[in-house]
């Protein structure tokens, strides 16, 4: 009797909390129609492949060798010789305005100190400053200069009579999980899952904090409803909005931008309602917490948006962290959701395989509920 | 008359700072969180591709494999995790996130290399990050071309040498001088930590006038304010020039950090910075206006707060690339505020450039930032009468 009371109220809580949603069309319009625009925007829009790197040549000697060794970055899609200049104030001023990435220098002895057997030294200057795709645009040059000094050292073996060399280490480059290294497959899920954080926390946050700013919390008091009745009855249609958006955004993702979804979805979906019925509750302990929308918002900011951002490993490799800040980024709900999604979109392996994260969240979804339930005090302030 | 101007719009500010100081953890969030968003920034943002995991199936075991997988260690990049037993163990790893690459060197990797025959190194790498992978991919193909390169020069140089010197003239070998200007040891920090200024300042003052000012028409405090004999751009003064000195004692404070806390190298002048920072914060100011007439509930406009700042730092050039969008995309990014602050605080950081090179950022961010104040003037006024 006493649980089907319970159930009731619960129950009650839920479907004013839905109405209340419902009738601020806007809000709802909002937490369903923007993750998925985000998701087609930024998708179509963002990659990180570094391609058609700006360079410019300074070819001091004007040799037919010195041209040939030039040829050969033209007849790649990754860099793109834009000019060819004759003093190093040109390229001073190029780099500095960031209209060439790299300036290649050739001194005038190029072609003769290459005949007579002496090691050529070649400039290269690079603007460092976006020191990622500085470190690939030097990985391609130097790439091509190994290939050509190599083509050069197999010609001289055939001059002098022996043709049967080859190159002895041929090295067979395999790419798993993401053949053609696009980064789209990488891009949209992470995305994914930094969207569904924000916007599921974001709005749950306000909920309490509301009720207190336009004192409806009074009203609220007088009920017979206990403490965890209205945080799960605020939580359930927080979280039917979240599982809206999973399907929406998943269905974006694959249809649209063909991401690989190797594994199962069911099994995505269900870790995803994990993930969702944690940053949601979450938003609800912030809620009540601070009791001021503003201030729910700048955390709910802080604690959703920046951590799932940037300590998530979605971009930047966690690996790299110092100690102390991995160690911070197991709090963080979104890290484990970028493995999964990774895991089973990407890499096709099953949720068993996923074990140490599942247990992660749902200890994040229990504290969180546990610690809502006991802030949320339903009694009038002094 | 205008010191009696002067007097209503320093009345609203008195107003605007109590009420937002008056909650004393609002002063912890308005300083606090550009503090602790830039500690978290410092210390996370590395996409530097160090410490990659290997594990090794060496089925040859020969002198030559040894030597060739020791390139691998010796080079810095690669960490040895583990040398395993079977291309099932190794790929196993894999799908585990355990290692970033396997490589299986076969069973006559010596006696093939000896005999001047071709051997196989199979590599397997994970592609899911795939800038990783690919910076990854650029070492290994990097390092087994300088071993096969030393291999063959050696080889040469005997063979010349037993049919004895000066019978032939053998041609150079290029060398690569890389110099790397205005980051040299290419560290990843330096690149986004001055973006973060822009971040960090635009998001409080963006979110702070938005919120404010559909806080007063909630609380049904802005019709007191409409029947005052207050003009509405007094009003808009009053409210916003708070929250643009919070936004610049932030980008003094975030600067400080960047460069005493990280040692991100400040080349450039300061004054450049806080004067395009004085546009960047007016644009930023527009917008939270904007916002706030097009949101009737703080809920509504944090959240298209949130839809305009998702995209204006995702557009911004901060971590996705601007030269890698596509064209359509690439145009719109010239109306992104955010764009030309980011980059003119990198320029200013790193390289050390200024209002020579860097004018037509400035200029951009004048325009936009006047359109964007007309535009929310013109919808606020019609609003507020």
């Amino acid at each position: 009797m006493k649980i089907i009371a319970s159930f009731n109220r619960v129950n009650a809580v839920a479907e004013k909390e839905w109405l209340q949603i419902r009738r601020d069309s806007r809000s709802l319009i909002l937490a369903v129609a923007a993750p998925v625009i985000l998701i087609i925007l930024f998708g179509y829009a963002l990659s990180v492949d570094v391609k058609h790197v700006r360079m410019a040549v300074f070819d001091q000697d004007r040799s037919t060798l010195s041209r040939q060794f030039i040829e050969k970055f033209s007849h790649t899609e990754y860099i793109d010789v834009t000019e060819y200049i004759d003093d190093y104030k040109t390229s001073d001023r190029l780099i500095d305005r960031g209209d060439a990435a790299m300036v290649l220098i050739l001194g005038s002895g190029f072609g003769k100190s290459f005949k007579s057997g002496k090691p050529v030294d070649v400039q290269l200057l690079i603007d460092g400053s976006d020191s990622t795709s500085a470190t690939v645009a030097l990985g391609y040059v130097k790439a091509i200069v190994s290939e050509y000094n190599l083509d050069v050292k197999i010609q001289e073996l055939k001059r002098i009579g022996i043709s049967s060399f080859q190159t002895p280490v041929d090295i067979q480059n395999r790419v798993w999980y993401n053949p053609e290294l696009v980064s789209k497959n990488f891009i949209i899920p992470g995305l994914i899952v930094i969207i569904l954080a924000i916007i599921s926390a974001l709005i749950a946050s306000l909920t309490v904090s509301r009720e207190w700013e336009r004192g409806t919390m009074e009203t609220l008091v007088t009920t017979p409803l206990r403490s965890w009745e209205v945080v799960v009855g605020k939580l359930i249609p927080y979280l039917f909005i979240g599982m809206f958006d999973v399907v929406l955004t998943v269905c974006v993702g694959y249809f649209v931008f063909g991401v690989p979804l190797r594994g199962s979805f069911i099994e995505f979906y269900l870790l995803a309602l994990l993930f969702l019925a944690g940053t949601s509750t979450f938003g609800i302990f912030i809620s009540s917490a601070t009791k001021v929308q503003v201030l729910s918002v700048q955390v709910s900011m802080v604690a959703t948006y920046l951590p799932s951002f940037i300590l998530s490993g979605f971009i930047f490799p966690i690996a790299n962290m110092p100690v102390v800040l991995q160690g911070i980024t197991y709090i963080f709900p979104a890290r484990y959701l970028i493995i999964i999604v990774k895991g089973i979109a990407l890499k096709g392996i099953s949720a068993t395989l996923l074990h140490t994260q599942i247990i992660f969240l749902a200890c994040f979804f229990f504290i969180t509920l546990a610690l809502s339930i006991k802030n949320l005090k339903l009694r009038l302030q002094d | 008359m205008k010191t009696d101007k002067f007097s209503k719009i320093k009345s609203m500010m008195i107003k605007e700072f109590k009420q937002t100081f008056r909650d004393r953890r609002m002063i912890g969030m308005l300083f606090g969180a550009p503090v602790i968003m830039m500690l978290i920034f410092g210390f996370a943002v590395n996409t530097d591709v160090t410490r990659i995991k290997i594990a090794v199936f060496d089925e040859d075991m020969s002198q030559q494999s040894r030597s060739f997988i020791s390139k691998f260690i010796s080079s810095g990049y690669f960490i040895y995790e583990k040398s395993v037993s079977s291309s099932d163990e190794g790929t196993e790893l894999l799908d585990l996130g355990e290692i970033d690459v396997f490589m299986h060197v076969q069973k006559n990797f010596g006696s093939k290399v000896k005999s001047g025959k071709q051997t196989q190194v199979q590599i397997v790498l994970d592609g899911t990050d795939s800038s990783r992978a690919s910076v990854i991919q650029a070492y290994v193909n990097q390092i087994a071309s300088d071993y096969s390169f030393s291999f063959l020069n050696d080889k040469i140089k005997m063979i010349v040498l037993s049919r004895g010197s000066g019978t032939m003239r053998m041609k150079g070998t290029i060398q690569l001088k890389e110099r790397i200007l205005f980051n040299p040891e290419m560290i990843s920090r330096n690149f986004y930590l001055p973006s973060i200024l822009a971040l960090i300042v635009g998001l409080i003052t963006v979110m702070l006038t938005s919120m404010s000012v559909v806080k007063e028409r909630e609380s049904g405090t802005m019709e007191q304010i409409i029947v005052s004999p207050i003009k509405s751009y007094e009003f808009v003064a009053g409210k916003t020039l708070p929250f643009a000195l919070i936004g610049f004692v932030d980008i003094i404070v975030v600067t400080v950090i960047a460069i005493i806390g990280f040692g991100v190298p400040f080349n450039g002048s300061f004054t450049f910075v806080m004067i395009c920072g004085f546009f960047f914060i007016l644009g930023m100011l527009s917008v939270g206006l904007y916002i706030s007439t097009v949101s009737h509930t703080q809920q509504q406009a944090m959240l298209s707060t949130f839809l305009f700042f998702i995209p204006s730092i995702l557009f911004s050039g901060f971590v996705f690339p601007i030269y890698a969008m596509p064209k359509i995309f690439q145009i719109i990014t010239y109306f992104n505020p955010m764009r030309y602050f980011i980059y003119v605080n990198r320029s200013v950081f790193l390289k050390g450039t200024g209002i020579i090179e860097l004018w037509t950022n400035l200029a951009a961010l004048m325009i936009l930032s006047s359109v964007l104040l007309f535009m929310s003037m013109r919808r606020f006024n019609r609003r507020f009468e």
